[in-house]
């Protein structure tokens, strides 16, 4: 995320919080949807700036959300998206990979604990072992969180009791298969000193960066 | 009431007019419209149509910071948009005139 774009973020945040409390509920769906769409962070940036502005003048008139921009927020955003460049199928390839190398970084971070932790309680070498689970349930959990993502932003004005039992059963059940997974399948793939898989997580964080700063360009 | 697929086809150069007399924001657009007698034409039915005369370089925007709250959007006419609005004036022309042709001859029907 460049500069730009995260310094567009704070502002949004800010302006944000002058909306009622109804403003930012009807903002936070609307800005979860946009998230969803396939287009560059600052023209979802720019476009929130934009409604965020539209609801604040709205409010000082005394007139609902639904007033200002239509009682259909989702025609609404159908209708911004289709004015705004998508991203091409490499962009959104480039992105996906992005956003994959920050997911297994953090998970590389999470195993390494998890191994000073053991280390300290129960002594032994610096060296451990990867389970063919432990690697399966890194997988799930990547995919798990790209599924949640998709499924939280394909229709965020959906607040029906049945979407949100739907969306904590996937959670759970997605939570469930991981930790069954790491603890049930316990084939040794290889070893692994820590200082090896922390190398590899800087690693990571590294080309992330690197991926972030490319997909800025867009 | 204006019906709405009847408006589709010429809100756009309407906005981009109404840019053109001066300076504005959204709200104002829509408030202009509807003193013009489009009818009530909400803000977020707007804000597409300017992103599209801006995508297309009809319009430019910049952020001013209003009397109240933060910063708007401020809207003004290109060069590219003030040929826009002369083809849309010339084509809309061409429309009524037609419809109006077809209107006259159609009540000439009724008399026989």
């Amino acid at each position: 995320m460049s500069k730009q774009v995260r310094r567009l973020l704070r502002e949004n945040n800010e302006m944000e919080k002058l909306l009622s409390e109804d403003g930012r509920s009807v903002m936070t769906d609307i800005a979860v949807y946009l998230r969803g769409a396939d287009i560059r962070d600052i023209d979802q940036e720019q476009i929130r700036r934009d409604i965020i502005q539209m609801l604040i003048d709205g409010e000082e008139r005394g007139v609902s959300p639904a007033e200002v921009v239509g009682e259909d927020y989702r025609v609404f955003c159908d209708n911004i998206l289709a004015e705004i460049p998508h991203l091409g199928m490499r962009q959104k390839m480039l992105a996906a990979a992005r956003d994959t190398l920050l997911g297994m970084t953090a998970l590389i971070v999470i195993w390494c604990c998890k191994c000073i932790l053991d280390y300290l309680t129960e002594g032994g070498t610096l060296v451990f072992p990867v389970t063919a689970g432990s690697l399966i349930a890194a997988v799930l959990i990547l995919a798990a969180a790209n599924i949640i993502i998709l499924y939280l932003t394909h229709d965020p004005f959906d607040h029906s009791r049945a979407r949100n039992v739907r969306c904590t059963v996937l959670i759970l059940l997605l939570a469930a298969l991981s930790i069954c997974s790491n603890i049930l399948v316990t084939v040794e793939l290889f070893r692994i000193h820590l200082g090896a898989a922390a190398a590899s997580a800087v690693i990571l964080y590294a080309v992330y960066r690197l991926a972030d700063r490319y997909t800025d360009t867009f | 009431m204006i019906p709405s697929q009847m408006l589709k086809g010429t809100l756009e150069g309407c906005v981009l007019a109404i840019i053109s007399k001066k300076e504005t924001y959204g709200y104002e657009i829509s408030r202009q419209l509807e003193e013009y007698g489009f009818g009530n034409i909400a803000e977020g039915t707007v804000y597409p149509l300017l992103l599209r005369l801006e995508k297309n370089k009809f319009i430019s925007a910049v952020y001013r910071q209003s009397e109240v709250g933060p910063k708007r959007k401020y809207y003004s006419l290109t060069d590219a948009g003030r040929e826009e609005l002369k083809t849309f004036f010339k084509n809309y022309r061409e429309l009524a005139d037609a419809v109006q042709r077809l209107e006259a001859d159609m009540e000439g029907m009724d008399d026989e």
